[in-house]
Parts: C-alpha cells; sequence; structure tokens
C-alpha cells in the first residue's frame, strides 16, 4: 500500500519524469509498447434521430458523429454538387479544461482539418448529392461530438465522420413534373417503396497521431500523455497506404526515422481497419 | 469554401395524427409504463463524476467538474453553487438543431439547477462551483426527467454529498388520458404535461413545473403517478452506484475493453 501510494504521489508530482522511466524502458504508464495503438471501436446508427450517427472509441477517447439532411438550391459556382459540412463540437462535458460559452480553439481547428477535407471531396464524390432534376441538392450536417477527450481526438473524430457517412442512406427522390423540384418518391408504389441509395465514397483515409518524447516516438497518445509531448504529428494515410497528408505544429523536430515508423504504425492501423 | 447557401430540413416520416390507437399507445406501452432504463456512471475519463443515461431512445451523458473555486466576478459566499449547463446535440431532435445555445437549453439549465440545489449540500464547499455540464444525445421525450436522473448519478458517482438522490418523472395528458414518460411524439400531441423532481426518501418534492390546464384531482393523479415513477427510478440509481461501487473495490482482473478487441 505504502508503495502504491508513493508512486501516485511521485506521478502527480514529477509527472514528467515518471513518464520518462516508463518510456526509458520501452513502456507505458497504462501498459502499451510505444508502438502500440489502443483498441478501436466502431458502431454505427446509435442515434435513431439523425439520418446516420457512428459512435468510435479509442481506448477511452470517444467521437459520436451524427448526420442530419437538409435540402439547399445548389451554388452558383458549383451547380452540380452538394456538400458536407462538418462541424466539431468539444462540448464542456467531455474534458476539464472546455468551459461553456466559448468555442475552444481546438475545435475550431479540428472543423477546419475535417470541414477541408469533406468540401475538397476528398472522402467522398459531391456530385452523388443533388438530386434528379439538378434543381436542389442535399446538404450534409455532420456534426461531430466528442463525449471523452482522452486523447487522439483528430483521429477519433476523422473515423467517426467516415463511419458515419459510411451509414449514410440518402432517401429516393424524383423530379416533379412542372416545377422541376425534386419530391419524396412515393412509399406506395406497386414495387414497395423506393430503394434509398448510400454514398459511394472515396477509398477511406486511416489517422494517426503521435507524440514525440524526448527523442521516443510515442504512437496514440492519450490526454495524460499528449500533455507530455515534445511535439505531435499526425498522419493520414490513403487506400494503398500512402501519406495522404502530415501535420506537425510547433514543437521539437522530427527526425526521419520517426517519420517512417509513425507511418508504419498507421499502416498497421490501416490494414487493421480495413482488413477481411 | 464553405457552401452558402440557406438549407431547409428534410423529414423522412410525418409525425403520426394520433399517438393513443384504440387505447393503446404507439409502442405498446402501459398508459402508467416508463421506457427501458440504462444507466451507467464513470463513462468520462477526466471529470470528478460522470453518467450516461438511456431512457428508451432519450439518450443523456452528464460530466461533474471541480468543486472549483468560483469566478472572481461572482460574489462572495458561504455556500457553493451549481453550474449546470445543459446542451442538446444539434442531432438530436427532429429538426436540426442550432450549435449555439437556444431558449430551450437556457430553461432546461435552469429548472436542472432547480431540481439539484436542494439536494446538494451546498455548505460544504464554499466558495467554490461544482459544474454539471450535460449533453442531450438524441430528445426522444421526457428529456429533463433523464437529464434530472443522469446529472444526480454524476453528483453520486464524484462523491459529492447529498441529502438524498433526485430522481424526475414526466407525464402528459393526451385526449384526457394521463401517459407515464412521454415519447417525443406523445409530447407534441399533449394537452397538459408536467415535470416532477422529487427526494424518495426524504419524500420531498424539489420541482415541479407544469403547463397546460389541470383540475385539481387530474393532477393529484398525475403527481401520484409520478412520484411512484421516481422510486422506481430511485431504486434504479441505487442499483447502479452500489455496482459501481463494487466494481471499484474489486476491478475485473481484465479490462473488458481489450478482450473485446483482442
Amino acid at each position: 500500500m505504502v508503495v502504491s501510494l508513493e508512486g501516485d504521489a511521485f506521478a502527480r508530482l514529477y509527472p514528467r519524469e515518471y513518464y520518462a522511466k516508463f518510456v526509458s524502458q520501452g513502456m507505458r504508464p497504462d501498459g502499451r509498447v510505444l508502438t502500440q495503438e489502443r483498441p478501436i471501436s466502431i458502431v454505427r446508427d446509435v442515434v435513431a434521430g439523425a439520418d446516420s450517427s457512428a459512435l468510435v472509441k479509442l481506448g477511452r477517447a470517444t467521437a459520436l458523429a451524427g448526420i442530419k439532411l437538409e435540402v439547399a438550391s445548389p451554388e452558383d459556382e458549383r451547380p452540380g454538387e452538394g456538400s458536407i459540412i462538418v462541424q466539431v463540437e468539444l462540448p464542456p462535458m467531455c474534458s476539464a479544461s472546455s468551459r461553456p460559452g466559448l468555442v475552444s480553439p481546438r475545435a475550431a481547428r479540428l472543423t477546419e482539418e475535417l470541414g477541408g477535407l469533406a468540401e475538397s471531396g476528398a472522402l467522398c464524390d459531391l456530385a452523388q448529392l443533388t438530386h434528379p432534376g439538378g434543381r436542389s441538392v442535399w446538404v450534409a450536417y455532420c456534426d461531430v461530438y466528442v463525449l471523452d477527450a482522452d486523447g487522439s481526438l483528430s483521429d477519433v473524430c476523422l473515423l467517426a465522420t467516415l463511419a458515419a457517412l459510411q451509414a449514410l442512406r440518402l432517401p429516393a427522390l424524383e423530379p416533379e413534373g412542372a416545377g422541376g423540384a425534386a419530391v419524396p418518391a412515393p412509399h406506395d408504389t406497386p414495387e414497395g417503396p423506393a430503394a434509398p441509395r448510400a454514398l459511394r465514397l472515396e477509398p477511406p483515409l486511416t489517422p494517426l497521431t503521435c507524440g514525440i518524447f524526448g527523442g521516443a516516438l510515442v504512437v496514440d497518445p492519450t490526454a495524460e500523455e499528449e500533455a507530455l509531448m515534445d511535439a505531435l504529428v499526425c498522419l493520414r494515410v490513403n487506400g494503398d497506404g500512402q501519406l495522404a497528408g502530415v501535420s506537425k505544429l510547433g514543437g521539437s523536430g522530427l527526425g526521419r526515422e520517426h517519420l517512417a515508423t509513425a507511418h508504419m504504425a498507421a499502416m498497421r492501423r490501416h490494414l487493421a481497419l480495413q482488413g477481411p | 469554401m464553405a457552401f452558402t447557401n440557406s438549407s431547409v430540413p428534410f423529414f423522412r416520416h410525418d409525425r403520426p395524427a394520433e399517438v393513443i390507437a384504440d387505447g393503446k399507445r404507439l409502442d405498446g406501452r402501459d398508459n402508467e409504463e416508463f421506457r427501458t432504463l440504462f444507466l451507467n456512471c464513470g463513462t468520462i475519463s477526466q471529470a470528478s463524476g460522470s453518467s450516461y443515461v438511456e431512457l428508451g431512445s432519450t439518450k443523456v451523458m452528464v460530466g461533474v467538474y471541480g468543486p472549483r473555486q468560483s469566478d472572481r466576478w461572482m460574489k462572495y459566499s458561504e455556500q457553493g453553487s451549481l453550474d449546470c449547463d445543459v446542451r442538446l446535440a444539434t442531432f438530436a431532435t427532429r429538426q436540426r438543431g442550432r450549435p449555439i445555445q437556444t431558449q430551450l437549453e437556457k430553461e432546461l439549465s435552469a429548472q436542472l439547477e432547480t431540481a439539484l440545489s436542494a439536494s446538494v449540500l451546498l455548505h460544504t464547499f464554499p466558495k467554490a462551483v461544482l459544474d454539471v455540464q450535460c449533453l442531450v444525445l438524441e430528445a426522444g421525450g421526457s428529456v429533463l426527467a433523464a437529464v434530472i436522473a443522469a446529472a444526480t448519478l454524476a453528483l453520486a458517482d464524484a462523491s459529492i454529498e447529498l441529502r438524498d438522490l433526485v430522481s424526475a418523472a414526466s407525464v402528459s395528458r393526451v385526449q384526457g388520458i394521463q401517459l407515464l414518460d412521454p415519447t417525443a411524439e406523445e409530447e407534441y400531441r399533449e394537452e397538459a404535461g408536467l415535470v416532477l423532481s422529487f427526494m424518495p426518501c426524504l419524500n420531498q418534492i424539489t420541482s415541479l413545473t407544469s403547463h397546460g390546464v389541470w383540475s385539481k384531482d387530474e393532477l393529484r393523479d398525475a403527481v401520484e403517478l409520478a412520484m411512484g415513477a421516481c422510486e422506481e427510478i430511485d431504486a434504479a440509481l441505487r442499483d447502479q452506484l452500489v455496482q459501481n461501487a463494487s466494481q471499484r473495490r474489486d476491478p475485473p482482473v481484465l479490462d473488458e475493453d481489450d478482450n473485446e478487441n483482442a
């Protein structure tokens, strides 16, 4: 008992030294080795009121993405395209540092990152979101709520967005005669209700966040670990396992061998997620 | 370049015109029966206390943080205070909500504070504030009741000293029939409704709000119906807390999550 209390006190008073002792042995306080990620679980259609939704857990880090479809007239500059608008929310509930009434810079950055991907068509071809007749388009509002901010938020938010998009079914519409505006297809046709249609998504991106601690690469850090890291680097690999995006903002330098290790770890996650 | 055109909601299904068909509720429940209640606590890693509550399709998550030092602009107080914040996820409601705080969210926050503050021993943390942060993931009816149950569970999980657990239940009157724990559709068609929060062990009501016209007898029946439901919810809350405490004392040898994904 006395020993564990001393350990706890040491961890609280000298978190960096405590963590360094683990890293020097190639281990982490939660029992993982440095290049080991946390288990991922993905559950789709958890919120019945949304058009589609997905709950993704990465260890304890949790995000819930929900999509609501709305109808709009197409933009003049992009007449043949609908839109996917991603918004990441860090509600005050999810961590000790977020308080009500303020949009945290972290939420704004995540929104920027994911919103950019969705608008550029990197997740799916936006031409699929047009209605028959072309007078109106779908706008898919994908709101991602972080329920437990336990590190690697960029990964868990992207995975939740992708899973919600995979689960999305667009209702069948047919063009109305005169006005040209699309209307819901009738439910009582002789062939039964027209089938809703799934989106054809681009090969999914796989994200991975790594931290650098005293020259060592730490894969998939928790919130506690993120606070200790010298620098964080987020990678995305595409369907072919190539790097499709790297962001590393500030902090200590990233060695070439670290980038290679991180890329390998991201490939491993990619294969595990897309595996048979 | 963001999409700038304004959009209008799209509904896959119309609301049902009748919520009572042949004297039966649409989901087949008895009039005085509440929906399946699922409780869990310790769901948020950084919170002092946290909980997740499902009441049928209504899903609520609560995190309690603190007590922390109260803000500078607040006057000195010998009593601690509760700062309750209730938010609805944009996809929680039939029509997509707004990310900014709405009137409904302000009202829910105020009602939660009223319902809870009578149960918390505020004098045990003078000059300090306890943050009770709630997020409604799906609003399938009786939202306030679910939020209150979830918040009281999270407070207990955070080891905050309470006089008693607060349970809450709502009753809607549709076509003259009183329905316990109404769904969103039943609330939409209601003539009158009430939400009661109650401390069953002390036999004290902490808050009661009603809307619509009630006769004296009807109101008494509805309050008794809600009080009965609160007692059942209270028993479920206590079971969950005992279960959680015993898990904490004898943690399972292997983490469940690790097993699933191994």
